[in-house]
This record gives C-alpha cells, sequence and structure tokens, in this order.
C-alpha cells in the first residue's frame, strides 16, 4: 500500500489537496523566466504563439502567422529567438570560475531557470529546436540566430531529463511531487485542475473547483473550442493574405485579432504560474538543492561553453548517439535518480516514509548509544512495529548517508515492536551516531561512492561489427 | 422497425423514440474498445445513441473535437501521397517487399460515379466487396492498390460502413492495410501512443475486411497480420515513410469488440421498457434520465475514460460523489485490495474493525497512518 492513496484519502476528506513533502525539493530562483506557448494544430514542430520573459515584467507575446512561406517563418521565429537568446544569455554575463575536471569552468552567478507550465510545453519547445536546427537561410546571421535558439532549446530539452535538475521547472511535475489531491494522474496533468486542488475558492472542494478549472489550457494545446477559433482567425488571416496588394490592411486586421486571441489564452496562465512560484518559494528549501544547484550552474556553464562550436558547425548539433555515447547518457540519468531518491529521502521524512512502510527501513527511538574507540559503535532501537528487516542486513543512518553502514546484529521482540541492536565496526571519529531518546531512521538509502563516479569506457566501441555506413 | 434503423431503446423496438445517434465510425468504435467492461457504455455503442450530443449544453458536455488545423494537415498529407498517381507510396510498398511484378493497378473508388452520403457509400462498399474478391482470387486485373475503400459490416442489428484509407495487395495474394497518420517519424523516432492509436484502427479495418471475405465465403488469411503504417518523414510533410507493423493482436482485439458491439441480451432484458432520453428533451431531464439508466445498466468508471467516453464526466461526478477509489485509478484500486471506498479506508486507517478481505489492507492502513502523523509531529515546530 502506498502512502499516496492514504493522502489522496485525506486530500478528498478535505476538500483540497494536502502535502506530500514537508521541503521543497526544487529550487525558485529569484527571477526565473517565465513561458507559455501555444501549439498550432497543423504543424506540430512550430508554435502558434510563445510568451515569454521575467516575473518582474509583462510578458512578451510573439505570435506566429503560420504561414507557409518559409522566409517570412524565419523572420517571424528570429524575432523570438532574438528575444529569447539575450534573456536567457544574460544570466552568463555575470560569471565566476569553477574548477571543472581540472581546469576552470566559467559558471553563472544566478543559475538560469526556466518555469514552464507542464511537461507538453517542454517537448514543443523540442521539436521547436529540433526543427530549426536545420533551418537555412540565406542571410547568414538569420540562419546562426535560429541555430543559436535551437542549441538553447534542445539543450533545455535535453537537460530538463536529467532528475532532480533545475533549469526547467515544470509546474504540473512540481506540484505533482509536493501535493496529492485525489484526482487520477491523468487529470492531473491538467496545471489548472491541480491549482485548483491545492488552492479552492473559499466554501468549494477541490473536486467541483477543478471540474470548472479544467475548461481553461495552459498550453500547448488549446482546448477544442479554442482550437476551432484559432482556426476560423488562421483562416481569416489567410484569405487576407490571398487579398493581393492591396489588402495590407485586412492582414494586419487579422493578425490583430490573432495576437488578441493568443494574449487572451496566455494571459490567465501567466497569472497561475506567478502565483504557483509565489506561494510555493515560501516553503523552507530542502538541504540538498545546493548540490543540485551547483551542478545546473556547471551544466548550463558548459553549454554556454560549448555554443559558438555547435551554432558555427553545420555538423556541430548530433540527434542520433552513438552507442558509447547512449550508455553514458543511461549512466548518468541512472545515477542521478539514485542520487535524487537518496537525497529527497534524507531531507523529507515524508518522502523516506515508503521505505519504512515498505519493510525495507526501521524506524524508532535511540534506547541506547555506545561507541568505543576498540569494539566500534553500537546503537539500540526500539521500534513501534516488528522489525521486518532481516538480520545483518546494512542500513545507513539517515543522519549521517554518507558516513559508514550499521550492520543489525540482534532483533529482539519487545511488546508490539521489536528491540533492534545495530552495530558498526571499528570508528576512527565519534561522528555520525544518533543521540539517546530521539527519533532515528536507518535505512538503506546511502551516499554511495558510485552514485559521484560516471561509467568508465573506452572511447571506441569495443565490438569488432559496425553499422553500415 | 427497419433492419437499418438501430434500436437506440432498449427495451421493445419503438418506430420513433427521438434518441439521437450517429453512424459507427472506425473512431466511435476505437474508442468503445478502451472500455468494453461498461454495460452503459455497450448499450449506448450497440444502439448507436450519440451520447456527445445528448450531453450537450449540459455541465459534462464533452469538449471533444478534432482541431481543424490538425485536420487540414492530415488532407494534405493525403494530397502529398496521391500525387503522380500514388508513386511515393508505390514506391515504398515495393521497397518493404509488397512487390508488384506487373505495373500498378489502382482502384480508385473515391473516383466513381456516387451520390453523396450513405448511397455513395454503399456504392463504394460494392465495388470495394468486388474488388476485394480479386484479390482472394488473384485476378489478373486485381488491384494494386484500392484508394477510398468502404467495408460495410453488421453492427448492432444495423448497417455500418468504414472508409479505409487504403489497402495494398501483394503479388501473393496477401492483402496489406494501409492507414495514413500525419504525425511525423524524427530521427527514426514518433509518439508511440499515437503510433498504438494508428496500429488499432488499422487492426480494426483488418477485422472488418476478414469479416467481409468469410461473407463471401474467401480465405480470411488474405489479409496480413502485417499493415502499414504511413507518416511524414522528419519535420516537413514533403516526404513519407512506411512503418510495417504487425497488427495480429489489434486485428484479435477488434474481433472481440465487434462481437461486443451487438445488445447485451441479459442488460436489454433486465432494462426492459427503458429507453435513453430523447433529444430536444431540457438539460436537467437528460441528465436525470441518464443517471437513472446508469444506476440501472452499471458502469465502470476509470481516469481512462475521460479520453474516450462522452458520458465519463458525468459517471467521474458520480463515482466521485460516491467516494469510489476508483476515481484515482486502477492502480489504487489494486493496492487497497478489498476497500472500495474512500471513507472506509480513512476508517480502517483509524482502526476500525475490518472484515475478512479488508484485512491485509486495514494493517498497512493503520500502520501508514500512524508514521505519517509522526512524521508531521516531528516536522512541526
Amino acid at each position: 500500500m502506498s502512502l499516496g492513496i492514504l493522502l489522496s484519502a485525506e486530500a478528498y476528506r478535505k476538500g483540497r489537496a494536502v502535502r506530500s513533502a514537508l521541503v521543497r525539493h526544487r529550487s525558485i530562483e529569484s527571477d526565473p523566466i517565465f513561458l507559455v506557448a501555444w501549439q498550432n494544430g497543423f504543424d506540430p514542430f512550430s508554435c502558434a504563439s510563445i510568451a515569454f520573459g521575467q516575473g518582474h515584467a509583462p510578458s512578451e507575446v510573439f505570435v506566429m502567422s503560420g504561414t507557409r512561406d518559409r522566409d517570412l517563418e524565419a523572420r517571424e521565429f528570429a524575432a523570438v529567438a532574438r528575444r529569447f537568446c539575450e534573456l536567457f544569455e544574460s544570466y552568463g554575463a555575470a560569471s565566476s570560475c569553477v574548477d571543472y575536471q581540472g581546469r576552470k569552468l566559467e559558471v553563472p552567478v544566478w543559475p538560469a531557470q526556466i518555469v514552464i507550465p507542464n511537461g507538453a510545453t517542454l517537448r514543443l519547445l523540442g521539436r521547436i529546436g529540433r526543427r530549426l536546427a536545420g533551418a537555412q537561410h540565406p542571410d547568414a546571421d538569420l540562419a546562426s540566430l535560429l541555430r543559436r535558439f535551437a542549441c538553447h532549446l534542445l539543450w533545455l530539452a535535453r537537460h530538463a531529463d536529467l532528475p532532480g535538475q533545475q533549469v526547467v521547472l515544470s509546474c504540473t511535475d512540481f506540484l505533482n511531487a509536493h501535493w496529492t489531491s485525489a484526482m487520477s494522474a491523468l487529470e492531473s496533468e491538467s496545471l489548472f485542475a491541480l491549482e485548483a486542488w491545492i488552492a479552492p475558492p473559499s466554501h468549494t472542494r477541490g473536486f467541483d473547483a477543478a471540474v470548472s478549472a479544467e475548461r481553461f489550457s495552459a498550453g500547448p494545446q488549446p482546448k477544442p473550442e479554442d482550437a476551432q477559433t484559432a482556426a476560423r482567425l488562421y483562416a481569416a488571416l489567410d484569405k487576407a493574405g490571398r487579398g493581393g496588394a492591396g489588402s495590407s490592411g485586412e492582414v494586419e486586421g487579422a493578425l490583430v485579432e490573432l495576437r488578441e486571441f493568443y494574449r487572451g489564452l496566455t494571459e490567465p496562465v501567466w497569472t497561475l504560474l506567478l502565483e504557483i512560484v509565489r506561494r510555493e518559494r515560501d516553503t523552507p528549501a530542502a538541504a540538498h538543492l545546493a548540490r543540485r544547484t551547483e551542478r545546473d550552474r556547471v551544466a548550463y556553464g558548459l553549454h554556454l561553453e560549448g555554443l559558438e562550436r555547435e551554432v558555427s558547425d553545420p555538423r556541430g548539433i548530433r540527434f542520433l548517439e552513438s552507442a558509447r555515447a547512449a550508455a553514458l547518457r543511461r549512466d548518468e540519468l541512472e545515477r542521478e535518480a539514485a542520487l535524487l531518491e537518496v537525497e529527497e529521502a534524507i531531507d523529507d521524512p515524508l518522502k523516506m516514509l515508503p521505505r519504512v512502510l515498505s519493510g525495507e527501513a526501521i524506524e524508532g527511538e535511540v534506547l541506547s548509544c555506545a561507541v568505543n574507540r576498540t569494539d566500534g559503535a553500537t546503537v539500540v532501537l526500539r521500534t513501534e512495529e516488528p522489525c521486518t528487516v532481516p538480520a545483518c542486513a546494512l542500513l545507513w543512518w539517515s543522519g549521517a548517508p554518507a558516513g559508514r553502514g550499521w550492520t543489525i546484529e540482534r532483533i529482539d521482540a519487545a511488546g508490539t515492536g521489536s528491540k533492534v541492536t545495530l552495530a558498526q565496526p571499528i570508528r576512527k571519529d565519534p561522528v555520525g551516531c544518533p543521540t539517546v531518546g530521539e527519533r532515528a531512521i536507518f535505512s538503506p538509502l546511502h551516499f554511495d561512492d558510485h552514485l559521484f563516479y560516471g561509467l568508465v569506457l573506452p572511447p571506441r566501441a569495443p565490438w569488432t561489427h559496425r553499422p553500415a555506413a | 422497425m427497419s433492419g437499418d434503423a438501430p434500436d437506440a431503446r432498449l427495451g421493445p423496438p419503438a418506430e420513433t423514440d427521438h434518441v439521437p445517434r450517429h453512424s459507427l465510425t472506425v473512431s466511435v468504435l476505437a474508442a468503445a474498445a478502451e472500455h468494453t467492461d461498461c454495460t452503459f457504455s455497450n448499450l449506448a455503442l450497440a444502439g448507436r445513441v450519440d451520447l456527445e450530443k445528448l450531453f450537450g449544453g449540459t455541465r459534462y458536455e464533452p469538449g471533444t473535437g478534432a482541431d481543424p488545423l490538425a485536420i487540414k494537415r492530415g488532407r494534405l498529407f493525403e494530397e502529398i501521397l496521391k500525387k503522380d498517381d500514388y508513386a511515393e507510396l508505390l514506391n515504398l510498398l515495393y521497397e518493404h517487399g509488397v512487390a508488384i511484378e506487373t505495373e500498378a493497378r489502382i482502384a480508385r473508388l473515391r473516383d466513381l460515379p456516387a451520390p453523396a452520403g450513405r448511397s455513395g457509400l454503399e456504392v463504394r462498399a460494392e465495388a470495394t466487396r468486388l474488388e476485394l474478391v480479386k484479390i482472394a482470387r488473384r485476378a489478373w486485373d486485381a488491384p494494386t492498390l484500392i484508394d477510398g475503400a468502404v467495408i460495410r459490416a453488421r453492427i448492432g442489428g444495423a448497417d455500418a460502413y468504414f472508409e479505409a484509407d487504403g489497402l495494398a495487395a501483394a503479388s501473393n495474394g496477401a492483402l496489406h492495410v494501409l492507414e495514413a497518420k500525419s504525425f511525423p517519424l524524427i530521427d527514426g523516432r514518433c509518439d508511440p501512443i499515437k503510433l498504438g492509436a494508428a496500429c488499432a484502427q488499422a487492426g480494426l479495418y483488418a477485422a472488418l475486411v476478414r469479416a467481409q471475405l468469410i461473407e463471401d465465403h474467401l480465405p480470411a488469411e488474405t489479409v496480413s497480420d502485417s499493415g502499414f503504417i504511413v507518416l511524414p518523414k522528419n519535420t516537413r510533410l514533403g516526404r513519407a515513410v512506411l512503418l510495417r507493423q504487425n497488427l495480429s493482436y489489434h486485428i484479435r482485439r477488434a474481433a472481440r469488440l465487434l462481437e461486443l458491439a451487438h445488445p447485451d441480451e441479459a442488460a436489454v432484458k433486465r432494462l426492459a421498457g427503458r429507453s435513453f432520453p430523447a433529444d430536444g428533451t431540457g438539460a436537467a431531464e437528460r441528465i436525470a434520465g441518464l443517471s437513472h439508466l446508469m444506476d440501472e445498466a452499471g458502469t465502470h468508471y476509470r481516469p481512462e475514460c475521460l479520453e474516450h467516453c462522452a458520458a465519463a464526466k458525468l459517471c467521474r461526478e458520480r463515482a466521485y460523489k460516491a467516494g469510489r477509489l476508483g476515481i484515482l485509478g486502477d492502480q489504487a484500486s489494486r493496492e487497497a485490495s478489498g476497500v472500495e471506498s474512500f471513507a472506509r479506508l480513512l476508517e480502517l486507517a483509524a482502526g476500525a474493525d475490518p472484515s475478512e478481505h479488508e484485512r491485509q489492507s486495514a494493517l498497512e492502513l493503520t500502520r501508514a497512518r500512524k508514521l505519517y502523523r509522526r512524521a508531521l509531529k516531528g516536522a512541526g515546530p
């Protein structure tokens, strides 16, 4: 039985979502970029509208005319690209040097962050990046600008796969990781419905608020009735465009209508993002956020360092990975996922609970703690439930997950629970022991060395066969 | 009642009941395939009741409808495929071993002189049947490609017509279903959910063609288990790519669904005299009527129904009001084995006496609640 069902039942009883995390497990930077995008149903690799900007300023809404004229389309994208690159690269303006693999690397002082409504928006950005990466245009500067924009988008989409990263903050993912409602996973993908469960209007139950809120979309796919309106507006623009030279006024009028339409779709989403960020920022941050922020700064620094090479080299952007690169990437993702699990569980008792419930970890009151330089240390823990972890198992105290492990030496019955004796071999330092009377958790989660060191593979694949050229 | 008019009334057949109906399409059948365990939905399918219309103008309106721009994209891609006498599509078929020894013959059924609407579909269905007979008998003039094939099927006691994107015949007499979709294949990858839906659709066509062949006393095996999904290659629509897919699972599933699309005799008997609400009645009256029918027929709400069924929002509200755990999804129901409602789950967590089948869940719940409270207390000031 997962803790999630119990929390969902609590949410059902209260009529509003309940917290599933006691601390905030993602950093929210002081001035992130907010971004809302709308998809063009005709072309999944383009967008109908994109709005972005920092929270302190009103958003800039760019609207695409949906033209089939490649030159005009490139110029429309260039306007977006110019502003986005300027904003996104501004994080790199103030930088400091850090040691990275034996060399100096410039990293931003303030980490870059983009707040988006959901994962679907991120996938749309990835698709736009994929398309613009191959963009060709007679104007070399314009082509280079589009490739630069594509590089940023592709990097964001790739970096966002890294567990625990904080450069891209997808609000639905963030809220689903910190709150539990009585909605299914499918319904929880709607940012408006999710927020309605978290902060329903007074005297309204979360369910009713969410049903009303479902009428809105946070993008990139508009609601069906909005898609109909968009199609009608695009048809009007198309018709005005076919009118010939004398129809520039009509084209402009149709464009204004289209801009107003997308501005109307964007505004409620923008307000919602600001509201979510403002509220969630007040939750105390988890202790291990600093490591992940540092990792993001290094990743951003590396991205900016390689940016010029990628933009200038037509083969700089690779879409298909070699077997070696795929293996290294998989290793990186798995290590980061494991590390994130440990960090979150150490930082937050609610994230550790599933381990205790599944019987992999034990939680109880420390009855005694003896440290001896020759015999090692011994802790006796009294648990309220019978200990299901077998004797001889190696566990780590959640207060010192980077320290040495504790072996279960004995398990004795004590009332309805158990008295568990854990021992640690000879100790060189006295730190990393719980104190008598405190409640302690011993679990298999710890900072193992292998979590910090990547896979080492030979530079060339060791197998003899090669794919056909 | 004529044989062609489906019986939307659940009891004895009625000549006029004013219940809104729609024609069966492959997308309607594919959607129904997702909730075959719901008696209410099966009855609506068998009676071809247009639930979208019945829920229209109420707070449970499904809010469905395809994006017109996406439809435009699909049409444009089809036009590109048809360019130069299907040159690109035929080339792709050759590459995939659907070898044509002689010059390709294309049966263009959309070009047949036929009236619009149902009569036109009847004409094309008959033409499709004749072309299928030629392919199954390996006639010298059998077509390589049937464009605009229409397959007739008897569903729920009435004829229904289904338009397939294309059927391709190989020189060895095998028939392959072709389904054109406008989502792209890029860097060798495509959206797996959309691909799955396209395969389900192609599987349904294959099952329908097999049923048609059996009706004509021809071997059903003529329809190959492998079908083709045609997609645009890369970010532009200009080039196409063919994905060969094994459709055997989808064909079996579709065949089962076609059997299910007949009124459930037991349910019809049980609900004799009851009917779906008529079109034109007030919103409140319609919802009351539908709710009553749901009570009597029985429903099986799952969150996935929201994606496929026009009645899902009403079902969800009823399930929520009843406090059913199923609103969280099947996973939650499986985890809290023996416990059906939120209220009971909370009672058990608080220490209520469990029944025999609730015992294991109750043990875990009381423990979870205790640990949760302790964790909250520990975090407090």
